[in-house]
Formats: structure tokens, sequence, C-alpha cells
């Protein structure tokens, strides 16, 4: 009884007390019922699936299924690569970004994600740039380019009249010292194996620059599209200071893990490419659930490149749009440790390449937007494809079982070894789950380490703890010279993860060269052919599948081209 | 007593070292390298060891550690490998957020506890108290992250009243910044609450048992009296203690929130800086988190005698 005391007014009468009692849990229950049937219905509706769009006018932007147009040179922009633009869009306005992660830098030469690839092109300016539909090298703040002195040097001809966003011109000065501070081994830059032919860089004149090397390098007008140039003055310590370009956007703020702001350059030199909008905030979400809700919410205008999984419901959803990006320039490969058994053995690593049902994988854990044909770092649509690498891998169950007893583990007795996953990834994670499948089939199942991605980066690159790893490496599609030129799986170098060496394959390093020095381009195709066989002979590194990308908008955004290897360019943009 | 005090404030000093050595060792021997992570894996293995020498992770453990102990003892926590900002200026940007949203979660905590505890106590026994505890017991049980999805899913995508993520700050006006909170602090708070409520629930149940309860009742005092200046009185005295411990798990509570909605407090901070290896960010905000805490217990600690005039530290054998 005393716990009642409280509640109630002694000097009210009984049946007044139970009469307001029961009028209070009449209105407690209708309210409650109410309000759960109100969410419950709403549950439900979210529970649905998804009104198809409907068609209209300007119907927007869809995938291309699951057989998608491919790259590497599109001879124009596919429906999925552009946003409808039936209405005339007004200049100005902000557009505001969602992308996966913040950035983790402010250099322009150091920095190697992604996210921060998509902000700086749009601040600095390079001296070509890829377009994004047709895959060509173009001159960007080069009027020219020119082979010269016996094809021992690239002359740069600069179109002169630009200038940085503190008003300081931009000069042939500030492209040698942006080449060479890239080109210095104490600034640490991912592009210095992109410029490795450069032997010394000579200004001419203010708007001519000569690059010295030992003969013609395909590779290097590409490898300029990722070079951005930096003011002499500003040095080489270019993480400590907000960045000054000459591009169609100005820095303003990097609020880390809140936002990075840029405001348009009023004036910026290339009239063709004015920039339409006033600004750009990129906001770093890392919950792919919160960044579509935010798109649904109108909260954001954009979400740049998200799973793939979630295509397919978005694309159903009539208050966005989504492009599809064809693969180009994603790949799915395995980086298998030589240095140790068991995959010092080539039947285990060709064990490894046919135990991947790629099919599978692309249509169930991609949506179906991915090119399953492997054994290529090539899309089947490049110049440089050689098509007899299709069917050299692939699945099959039973040719596991012979290769891994040819290796000399029957029923995979003996074997030993594990797939490393880096948490965060999960298309890692489902393509080592699939390898693991088959070889349990066969007799062993491998374990799957998952660990964290800075972890999982130490052990494949420094202390060389791993016998499988998946990964995408996003490599430069411009020109098969950057495909092969750096980085860890296909150039034989001290940085590569699985222990490729020249020696491992006789004549793969001559055919590099070959296709990176001549001018002729059927010899070139000829000598990339010879490296792509000679790869998939001695599979230092299986290649499973290409990956498409995609992002979502709102249809209030116009003129968005996405870019294939996330050089994008912002300045056509409007809403 | 004032032995007991200099006692008291100089045995922080050993915890800060120890808490400092701590943070330090299990911070840096974390598996992974922030040089590789700034690098990237397409850079060469030579890049990536400039970058680490310039970054000072060749050195000794120890050695690191005897730089990073002077610098912190002259006020300096150092500075993010990445955005190159100081800690204390990454901290000054965060905290203010992490707070706002720890102090509205604690009030959207107390506004629901407080009234529904009382009555469930009250009304020991009765449809509402089994209610709240069915209540109670869902919001223990259900798993944050699905509150959080349909919290975000109902009022950002599908009524679209409050935003589904991100922040506003005051220079965006007042009533955007409290919009941008509502969700991420009710999404924190309701899990306290329900563990607040049951604790006040309790208390309250055995202070009204008490005989000065029963004496207040025989007095003629009325059951509003009783209840607010008698009961609930004395019931919130524990309450109060166990609110300060909440607001520790609200801290942590914080990580997870201020990410799923993308809110650039604290949590969202120091979890970054651990993915990325940001030694010099993650030492400095746990060291100060952890500092914090020491020194608001030694206060609290200091001041029992005062709250509570029964309470006389250091004599407590005397008065025995």
């Amino acid at each position: 009884m005393l716990a009642r005391i409280g509640g109630q007014n002694p000097h009210m009468d009984k049946p007044q007390v139970a009469a307001r009692a029961q009028m209070r849990r009449e209105f407690l229950m209708r309210a409650t019922a109410g309000l759960v049937a109100s969410v419950g219905l709403t549950l439900l509706d979210a529970c649905a699936p998804a009104t198809p769009a409907t068609p209209t006018a300007a119907p927007p932007a869809q995938a291309t299924g699951a057989a998608p147009a491919q790259s590497s040179t599109p001879p124009a922009s596919t429906p999925a690569q552009q946003a409808p633009a039936t209405t005339q869009p007004s200049a100005g306005g902000t557009l505001t970004i969602s992308q996966s992660v913040d950035i983790n830098t402010l250099h322009p030469w150091v920095g190697t994600l992604n996210v921060w690839k998509v902000i700086k092109e749009n601040v600095y300016d390079q001296l070509s740039y890829q377009d994004p539909t047709t895959f060509e090298v173009k001159p960007k703040l080069a009027k020219s380019f020119e082979w010269t002195d016996g094809n021992t040097s690239l002359l740069i001809t600069l179109a002169g009249g630009t200038s940085f966003h503190n008003g300081d011109p931009l000069t042939a000065d500030d492209v040698k010292s942006t080449l060479d501070g890239i080109r210095d081994p104490q600034v640490g830059s991912w592009l210095r194996g992109f410029l490795a032919p450069i032997k010394e860089v000579q200004v001419v004149d203010p708007t001519h620059v000569k690059l010295k090397t030992e003969t013609v390098d395909n590779g290097l007008i590409p490898a300029l599209t990722y070079v951005d140039i930096a003011p002499r003055a500003a040095g080489t310590d270019l993480a400590k200071q907000n960045p000054i370009g000459s591009g169609p956007f100005k820095f303003i703020e990097w609020v880390p893990n809140d936002r990075i702001v840029l405001e348009r350059n009023p004036s910026y030199w290339d009239q063709a490419r004015q920039p339409k909008l006033d600004r750009i905030v990129f906001r770093p979400v890392t919950e792919l659930q919160t960044r579509i809700s935010q798109l649904l919410a109108g909260n954001v205008d954009m979400v740049y490149d998200f799973s793939l999984q979630e295509v397919p419901r978005l694309q159903a959803d009539k208050r966005v749009q989504v492009s599809v990006v064809p693969p180009a320039d994603q790949m799915f490969i395995a980086y298998l440790n030589m240095r140790k058994p068991p995959f010092d053995k080539l039947e285990m690593r060709q064990a490894i390449a046919w135990s991947l049902d790629r099919q599978a994988f692309v249509t169930n854990f991609l949506a179906g937007l991915g090119n399953p044909t492997g054994n290529s770092p090539f899309t089947d649509k490049h110049w440089a494809y050689e098509p007899k690498t299709k069917d050299r891998d692939e699945y099959d169950l039973d040719k596991v079982s012979q290769l891994v007893e040819k290796a000399g583990y029957p029923k995979g007795q003996g074997l030993n070894f594990t797939l490393l996953v880096p948490s965060g990834y999960p298309e890692f994670k489902q393509i080592s789950t699939l390898i693991q499948a088959a070889f349990a089939s066969v007799g062993y199942q491998p374990p799957i380490e998952e660990v964290e991605i800075g972890q999982w980066a130490a052990r494949i690159n420094q202390t060389r703890d791993f016998f499988v790893a998946v990964d995408y490496p996003p490599r430069g599609t411009a020109d098969p010279a950057l495909t092969y030129n750096a980085g860890q799986l296909f150039a034989p170098n001290a940085a590569n993860a699985g222990g490729l060496t020249p020696e491992t394959i006789p004549g793969y390093v001559d055919a590099l060269h070959e296709g990176a020095t001549i001018t002729d381009q059927a010899k070139r195709k000829d000598a990339y052919s010879r490296a792509q066989l000679l790869w998939v002979d001695a599979l230092p590194g299986p290649i499973f599948a290409h990956r498409s990308t995609a992002h979502a908008l709102t249809p209030a955004i116009k003129g968005f081209t996405p870019h294939p290897a996330f050089q994008q360019d912002f300045a056509g943009v409007s809403r | 007593m004032s032995r007991y005090l200099a006692f008291r404030v100089l045995s922080v000093i050993p915890t800060l070292f120890g808490l400092s050595l701590v943070v330090f060792g299990v911070t840096y021997l974390i598996p992974g390298d922030p040089a590789l992570i700034m690098a990237g894996t397409d850079t060469s293995p030579d890049a990536v060891a400039r970058i680490r020498q310039s970054w000072g992770l060749n050195e000794p453990l120890y050695v690191r550690y005897a730089i990073w102990l002077l610098h912190v003892l002259q006020g300096n926590l150092g500075e993010s490998y990445f955005s190159r900002q100081t800690v204390l200026q990454l901290v000054a940007g965060a905290l203010p957020i992490t707070a706002e949203l720890a102090t509205l979660a604690l009030a959207v905590a107390v506004i629901i506890a407080i009234p529904t505890g009382t009555l469930a106590a009250v009304r020991a026994g009765s449809l509402f108290d089994l209610g709240a505890a069915a209540v109670a017991f869902v919001g223990l049980s259900i798993p944050g992250f699905w509150l959080v999805i349909m919290l975000i899913y109902l009022f950002g995508v599908q009524w679209q009243i409050l935003p589904a993520g991100g922040f506003a700050s005051l220079g965006d006006g007042v009533l955007a910044n409290l919009k941008s909170m509502v969700l991420p602090a009710t999404a924190l708070g309701t899990f306290t609450s329900t563990q607040l409520m049951r604790y006040l629930r309790a208390g309250l149940l055995d202070v009204l048992h008490a005989d000065y309860i029963r004496t207040a009742r025989a007095k003629g005092l009325s059951g509003t009296t009783v209840l607010s200046r008698h009961a609930l009185r004395n019931a919130l005295i524990p309450f109060t203690t166990v609110l300060g411990v909440q607001l520790g798990y609200l801290l942590a509570g914080t990580v997870i929130i201020e990410s799923v909605f993308a809110l650039p407090g604290m949590g969202r901070l120091v979890l970054t800086a651990i993915l990325n290896r940001d030694y010099q960010v993650a030492t400095g905000i746990i060291l100060l988190i952890g500092t914090a805490f020491v020194l608001i217990n030694l206060l609290v600690d200091l001041l029992y005698p005062v709250l509570d005039p029964r309470i006389r530290l250091g004599q407590a054998a005397n008065l025995r």
C-alpha cells in the first residue's frame, strides 16, 4: 500500500480515483495503439519493395545491367554515364557530396585516397587529362606535347595566361618545381614511379618545359594527368598548408570528419570549363546506410561511390538517379606470396585462379555490375586486351583438385595457408569466402584472417606475412605503360607484394619495356599481348574480374559525368 | 583531513603516469603503420620508410615515449600525422560537439527516466509498472544500431522532419543545430534512460518502504509532498551517482553514434585516429579523457564531505 502513497491524492474518494485512472489508462492505451499502428504501417511500408521508377520524359540515368558497356575506349558517353539534361540548369548554388571516408592529407602529391583525388582534381590543374567518356588523354594546362631531340625530350607548351588562386601566374617554373618535387625521394610521392622516365626537367621559357628522357615513354603524358601543378613558392611540404591551385574551384577549408569546402574560382582561365556551382561541400560519412538515407532525405545531393549491391534498390527509387561507370579501372586480384610454400609452386597459384566462380561473384555480390572476364588487367574493350587470356583460368573444381594434387598436396593434405582480408571491405571477403569454399571441397579449408586495414596493409607490404590477399588496386587506365609501371602487382620491383622479380618471368620485362617505348600501335599491342600471356603462364597473381563503380544523385543535379579513375571534374555540374 | 587531502591529490600523480604508460603502450602496440596508410599500397618501400622517418617512427618505443611525455608535460600533445593540426586544435573543434551530444542525451535520459521510474515505483505492480518494465527490457535488448537506423529512416527519410545525419553548427542557427542533434541524442539517451529508470524505481521503492516515509504519512502530509520532499529527494542521491557513471558510458557511446550520424565529435575523432594509426591524436585524446576521469574522481572524493556532513574522510577510524 505504501507504494501507492505518493501516486494518488489521499483526499480523493475511490470512485473518482478509479474513474480518472480509467480515463488515463484508456487515453494512454488508445494513444499507444495509435502510435504503434502508425509506426507499424510506416515500417511495413519501409519493408515493402520500393516503388519502381515511373518512366518520365527525362528518365534517371540507369545502370547498364549485367552486360554493361565497357571501357577503355567507348566512343561516346553512355546514358549510364551522363545525367539527363532536359531542363536548363541554373548557375550557382551549393552541391553537397557524401563520401565514404574523410581525406587524410591536403598534400596533392602524397595523398592516395580516391576521395582526395575527387576533390583535388577541381582545385589543381594538371598538364593533361583523361576524357571520362572517350578515355583519350588530352592536353589541359599544356597546349601541346611534342617529342623532340631525337625522341629524348618531351616538349610541353603551356597554354599561358593562367594563374593560381592567390593571383600568382602559373609558369614553366611552377611545372618544373612540381615535377622535381614529385621526383624528390624525400617527398614520398606515390607518383614518383610514374615519372621515373624523366631524367631532368628544363625550363625553356615561361611557357615551355622540356622533360629529358632516354627515349619515348608512352606512359609519360598519361602520367601527367595525375600531376597537380602547385606554386613553386609553396615548396614541397604541402600537407601543412591550404591547397593553392589553379583549378576551377578554390579550397576554402577542411574540418576533419565534417567537411571540405570548395568555392568557385571566378577568374578561371579556361572559358570552356567555367565552374557553374558556387560551392561544393564534401561530407565524409562512413556509414553506407546513413549516406543513402541522407540522399533520400535530401540532406545531400550526391553519394559518390557506393556499394554496387545498393544499386538495384536505388535505381528503383524515383527520388534519385544512379550513375554506373562501366568496368575500367578497378580489378579484383589476389596477391599470392611466392616467397614461401605453397604459392612458390605454379600449380598452387593456378589452383587459386581456377577456384573462384567469377560469374557467381559478379552476379550475386556486384549486382551484375562487373565484368567476370579476368586474367588480364584490361577489359575486353581495351585496345591492348589479349583475348587468348580469356579462357585460361575459369571456375573448375576438378581442375583445382588436380592442380592441388600435382602440387604435392593430395586431397589438400599438408596444405597450410590463409586468406587475409581487411575489415570493412565486404567484396574482398566474399571472394575469399568463395575461394575458401572451393578449396574446402577438395579437402582443405583455408582460414580467413580478417584484420583491420592498417594491419592488412602492413602485413602485405612490410612484413610480407601473408599467403593470399584479395585487393582491387586502381591502376591507370590511360595507357598500359602506366598500368604496368608501378605498384605492387605487375611491376617486378621492390614494392611487389608477391615477390615478382625480373627473373621470375623470362621475357616479361622486355615486353613491358617494348610496349612502353615504341610508338607503333600494332607493335605495342603485340608487346602487351606477350606480357599478358606470359603473366597467365607464370600467374604471379590471378586477376579475377573488373568492377564497375556507382554514384547516386538527386534528379536536380545536371551535367555530372563520372570519371572511371576518380579524376572527377565538377566544373560542368550544375543544379 | 588535510593529510588525507594531500595524500589524495598526490596519489593522482602516479595514477596519471601509469595512465600515460598504458595509453601510449597500448596505442603504439596496435599492429599497423600510419606511414603505409598515408602512402597507400602502391608506393615503394623507400617512400614509406621516408615518411616513417619524417614522423619519427623509426625511433625505439621508449625513446618515442620519453619525447612524447616531455612534450605532454609542456602542454604539447603533438599534431596529427595526417591533417597536421595540433591535437588541441582537433579537440577544441570536436569536444563541444560531443559535450552537446552527451548533455542532450543525458537530458533525454533523465526526462524519460525520472517520471517513468517514479510512476513505476509509486504504482509498483500496476499495468504501468509492468509496461515500463517491458519497455525497459526491450530498450536494453534491442541493438543500438537497429534503433538508430529506424530513427533515421522514420524521422529523416520517411517523414523528413529531422536531418538523416550530419552536423549543423550553431553558426548555422540554433534550431538547425538542435535539429541535427535530436536523433543522435535520442538514440544515445534512450538506452541510458532504461537503465536509469529501473535504477530509480528500485531506489524509490526502498525509500518508500522506509520508516520515515511512514512517519511523514502519519503526520498527515499529502502523497505528493511525501513523494517529492522526502522519498524522491533521498532516492535521487544514489541516482545522481549513477548518473555520473552513466555519463562515462554516454561518452563511450558517442563513438558509434557520431560515426553513424556523421557528427565530427570526439568519438569519431578518436575512432578515425585509431583506424589511421594517427598515434599522436589517439594517445592525446585518450590521455585527455583518462585524465578528466581521474580528476573528476578526485573532485568527487573531495566533495563528499561537503555534500554529506556525516562523511569525514580520513577520520573514519576515530569516529568508530
